[in-house]
């Protein structure tokens, strides 16, 4: 019979792969795409561990997280294309103005 | 002793409706002061700005109409001795026990005082139209005379300690703003200052008098704190007398508190007159007869006024034989008056004590004002070696200066005679005879050396080298009303001793009571009295005349020895406070300037931005400014945060 | 036995997703894979009984979200010259994974601990369905809820400044 841990190992994978996709790509698109993916992980682990408890709250709280990644897919797009129009380029080593 | 308080329960109810003309006496020199200086601050702002003939005109309404008014309600109380007029204003706080009524009232001292200082105060405002003329600050000079007038009748009609504080601070200002009137001159200015924190060391004593009696008593209005005296503590009452005292001396320029008197008079003369010698100088001894129940049982407290009073009329006295400016002479002279003052009232000679400040008031303001016409005469020439000869060019002020000098050298039957020889009477009849023995003494000086003026001002040929011009109109008639008062106003209080109706101790009898003792022994020990005291004066005025009269060449300088040396040296009073009070804090004040300062103030602060800055500099090697960086860093943070996790609640996975 | 197989059917693909996300050189075809990911939880969702989630996974973020990162990277038109130099992909990627291979492994092992031998409970009727979650948003989660549309109102005037400034 499947439980919690099965879904946990899998929302650790998907967690683990977005993490390494994040420090290890170069590409501002796929960065993003790394932290949807890490969002998605954790989304996961809501869902299991509410299934399990039998409660409602972590669908709640995934709705929410959804939410707030709609809302910062539209920030974080619209810097993008900001940046592209000014830079011509897609390389986060290139944006580095912040350098102390 | 039929006491004061008594006067104040039986208010005649008929009386109520001319009260309000007391607050009319104090608010028209106020509203003229308002109305002045927003026409100061009009004309600063415009070069064509008020006239100087509106100017006068506002400036001297407000004291003609409370001097009218205080002449309105004067009249009734002669009639009915019982009348006080008493007008309650407002309560200003209301806290629990503590409560401050503010009210004026116009009792017979304050009666008295508040007709001198009118009449006085509304000739000198005369007097200034013309002396200040041409001036560039005319109307901010009305505006502050005319603040002072306010200020000082605020002082006197009171009928509580929180008002006549309140009053005594506005002169004290006044006082500042005048002296250092000229303000352009450093030297001025300075001498304003000096005024003002010798005063304020006195008034830190006469606040702390105000509160402690406020404990003792439970009241602020004087009929209360006299009626409460009885229980205050043996030990308290003397300390409270005490800080009272501080600040009455402050104020009235007495030892140690004297030096700034004679500094004062770089104001204008008229305010020299007023200020300086009629008015506010005058308030420390009114305080003294105003708080007489405090004093009277303090006799301790009582006797050090004695001892500080004639060693001041002394010193003073002693003083004013070398100064040369015709103003230092007058100042010192002043000085040494208000210590005589001080005697009478710390003799318990209260009636005494006023009545020299009432007649004093006459003879020094005409002394000044003939000054003041002197030195405008001759274009701000205060020397007294660069006079003389001026009896002929400036004929009304020389009478009415030669009037004034033989009534404060005490000759009959000026008016300086009867109130100085009531005050050595008294000293006397107490039992003071080494004090007698100093105010005697110190009539001789005051003979010798207002006579010196006299004889340099206006004896002997003219020396200077600017040609005098005549004194206006407007100065003659101030100049001559006050002359004719240092002739007449002695004959209100002609000595009781003599079986001579004494109005004046008569009319403060409700407050300090009358005695009459004449008899025989007393009579012709007061002849005797007298006749000394004339004597000496006369001494004085001869050997004045002897060295002075007639001088028509250089005027002979002073003998080069240690006594004249100690008394250009002022006793050195001004050098003791320079070394033991102003050195030090200049001191203290460079050492804050230039270590205290830069090296413990801003080099702790400087330490700390540089300890900072280098720290910082170290934390912005960590700016990459490349995001992979950073994500490297959360992920760094992550670590710690699931080892921290696992560690507390998962200890088991480390176990393989 | 069949919830079995479609977990491991949906788990491979997620993972599959997942990986292909993180190794493609191009960004459209990492949002295909993506998507593919998305829609593979999905069906998780659904596995576990959240009916809800299910419909908005697939409406909002496979559908909305996604569909915007396409619009995007379309309308930029990004060109092999805009690609950032990214020598050996897959090795980086595999490196990165080996350097945090100690902390999953430790993950790994705490959720066995805490969770090895656990199953899942019986669900009530309704458990999960559009109607449960719904009353459980607005009867216990009322606050939050407005917060959130204030913060995605929040997100819409950012945008349009973002978007209206001429760089």
């Amino acid at each position: 019979m499947l439980g919690p841990a099965h879904y946990l190992t899998v929302s650790a994978i998907l967690f683990f792969l977005g993490l390494a996709g994040f420090i290890s790509r170069k590409n501002i698109f796929i960065l993003f795409l790394s932290l949807e993916l890490m969002l998605n992980g954790i989304n996961l682990s809501f869902v299991a561990f509410s299934r399990f408890f039998n409660q409602l709250d972590g669908h709640i709280f995934v709705f929410f997280v959804i939410a707030v990644a709609a809302a910062e897919a539209a920030i974080s797009l619209a810097l993008i294309i900001l940046l592209f129009k000014n830079r011509q380029t897609l390389n986060v080593d290139d944006f580095d103005t912040l350098k102390g | 002793m039929l006491l004061h308080a008594t006067a104040h329960t039986t208010l005649p109810t008929a009386s109520l409706q001319l009260n309000s003309l007391l607050n009319l006496v104090v608010l028209l020199p106020l509203a003229g002061a308002l109305v002045l200086g927003l026409g100061t601050l009009y004309n600063a702002q415009n070069k064509t700005g008020i006239s100087e003939r509106v100017v006068t005109a506002i400036g001297c309404a407000g004291p003609l109409l409370a001097t009218v008014l205080a002449f309105l309600l004067f009249l009734p109380m002669m009639g009915d001795p019982s009348r006080v007029w008493h007008s309650p204003l407002l309560t200003w706080m209301d806290i629990g026990s503590f409560k401050i009524e503010l009210g004026l009232v116009m009792d017979h001292l304050s009666g008295i005082m508040l007709l001198m200082i009118t009449f006085i105060g509304t000739l000198i405002h005369l007097f200034s139209a013309s002396y200040m003329q041409g001036d560039r600050s005319f109307s901010r000079y009305f505006a502050y005379l005319n603040l002072f007038l306010g200020s000082m009748l605020l002082l006197i009609l009171s009928d509580n300690m929180i008002g006549l504080f309140m009053g005594w601070e506005g002169v004290g200002v006044c006082s500042y703003l005048l002296i250092g009137f000229w303000f352009e001159d450093a030297a001025k200015a300075g001498a304003g200052t000096k005024a003002f924190l010798l005063n304020r060391v006195g008034d830190l004593g006469f606040i702390l008098g105000i509160f402690l009696l406020f404990q003792e008593t439970g009241a602020f209005d004087f009929a209360g704190i006299q009626a409460h005296i009885g229980q205050t503590s043996a030990e308290r009452l003397p300390l409270i007398a005490f800080l009272l005292l501080v600040g009455a001396l402050g104020k009235s320029a007495q030892i140690p508190l004297h030096v700034w008197l004679p500094d004062a008079m770089a104001g204008p003369t008229p305010v020299s007159a007023l200020i300086h010698a009629a008015t506010m100088v005058t308030a420390g001894v009114y305080l003294v007869a105003r708080l007489h129940f405090v004093y009277t049982a303090t006799p301790s407290v009582a006797w050090l006024i004695i001892l500080i009073g004639g060693l001041t009329a002394l010193m003073a006295a002693s003083i004013a034989l070398v100064q040369n400016d015709i103003k230092k002479v007058l100042a010192y002279s002043t000085v040494s008056q208000l210590g005589y003052m001080f005697m009478g009232v710390g003799a318990g000679a209260y009636a005494a004590g006023i009545f020299h400040v009432f007649t004093h008031a006459f003879f020094k303001a005409a002394l000044f004002l003939g000054a003041g016409a002197i030195i405008h005469a001759l274009h701000h020439e205060q020397d007294l070696r660069k006079m003389g000869g001026l009896r002929s060019k400036l004929p009304i002020t020389h009478l009415a200066m030669l009037v004034s000098c033989l009534a404060i050298a005490g000759i009959p039957p000026f008016a300086g005679f009867f109130s100085k020889d009531e005050i050595l009477w008294s000293l006397w009849e107490k039992g003071h005879f080494v004090f007698w023995g100093m105010g005697l003494l110190t009539a001789g000086l005051t003979a010798f050396y207002m006579f010196r003026l006299y004889f340099l001002a206006f004896g002997g040929t003219y020396r200077g080298e600017h040609e005098a011009h005549p004194e206006p109109l407007l100065m003659k008639l101030p100049l001559g009303l006050l002359g004719l008062g240092a002739v007449t106003v002695g004959f209100l209080g002609m000595p009781a001793t003599l079986g001579l109706p004494n109005w004046f101790v008569h009319w403060l009898a409700p407050l300090y009571g009358e005695h009459h003792a004449s008899d025989p022994a007393a009579q012709g020990l007061s002849l005797i009295l007298m006749a000394a005291s004339v004597l000496v004066a006369g001494a004085g005025i001869l050997l004045a005349l002897k060295r002075f009269g007639k001088i028509t060449g250089e005027v002979p300088a002073l003998p080069e020895n240690a006594l004249t040396a100690l008394l250009n040296e002022k006793f050195g009073f001004d050098s003791l406070y320079q070394t033991a009070v102003v050195g030090p804090i200049m001191a203290a004040g460079r050492f804050c300037r230039q270590v205290a300062e830069p090296v413990m103030i801003d080099g702790l602060i400087r330490a700390g931005i540089w300890g900072y800055y280098a720290f910082s500099l170290c934390l912005r090697t960590l700016q990459f400014g490349q995001l992979r960086a950073y994500a490297h860093y959360l992920i760094f943070g992550l670590f710690i945060l699931a080892y921290v996790y696992f560690v507390l609640h998962l200890p088991g996975v480390f176990q393989l | 036995m069949e919830t079995t197989a479609y977990f491991i059917i949906l788990s491979v693909i997620a993972v599959i997703g997942g990986l292909l996300t993180i190794t493609r050189s191009h960004p459209l075809s990492a949002t295909l894979s993506l998507v593919m990911t998305l829609i593979a939880l999905a069906g998780l969702y659904a596995l576990l009984s959240a009916d809800f989630l299910f419909v908005i996974q697939i409406l909002v973020y496979a559908g909305a979200i996604m569909a915007l990162m396409v619009f995007v990277i379309m309308l930029l038109n990004v060109k092999e010259i805009h690609l950032p130099p990214e020598k050996q992909i897959e090795t980086r990627v595999l490196l990165a994974l080996l350097f945090l291979s100690p902390i999953f492994f430790l993950v790994q092992r705490g959720i066995t601990m805490q969770f090895g031998n656990a199953v899942f409970p019986q669900t009530q009727a309704g458990y999960g369905s559009i109607e449960a979650v719904g009353l459980a948003l607005y009867r216990n989660h009322f606050f939050p809820f407005e917060v959130i549309s204030i913060l995605l109102l929040v997100a819409l005037v950012g945008v349009v400044a973002l978007a209206k400034r001429r760089a």
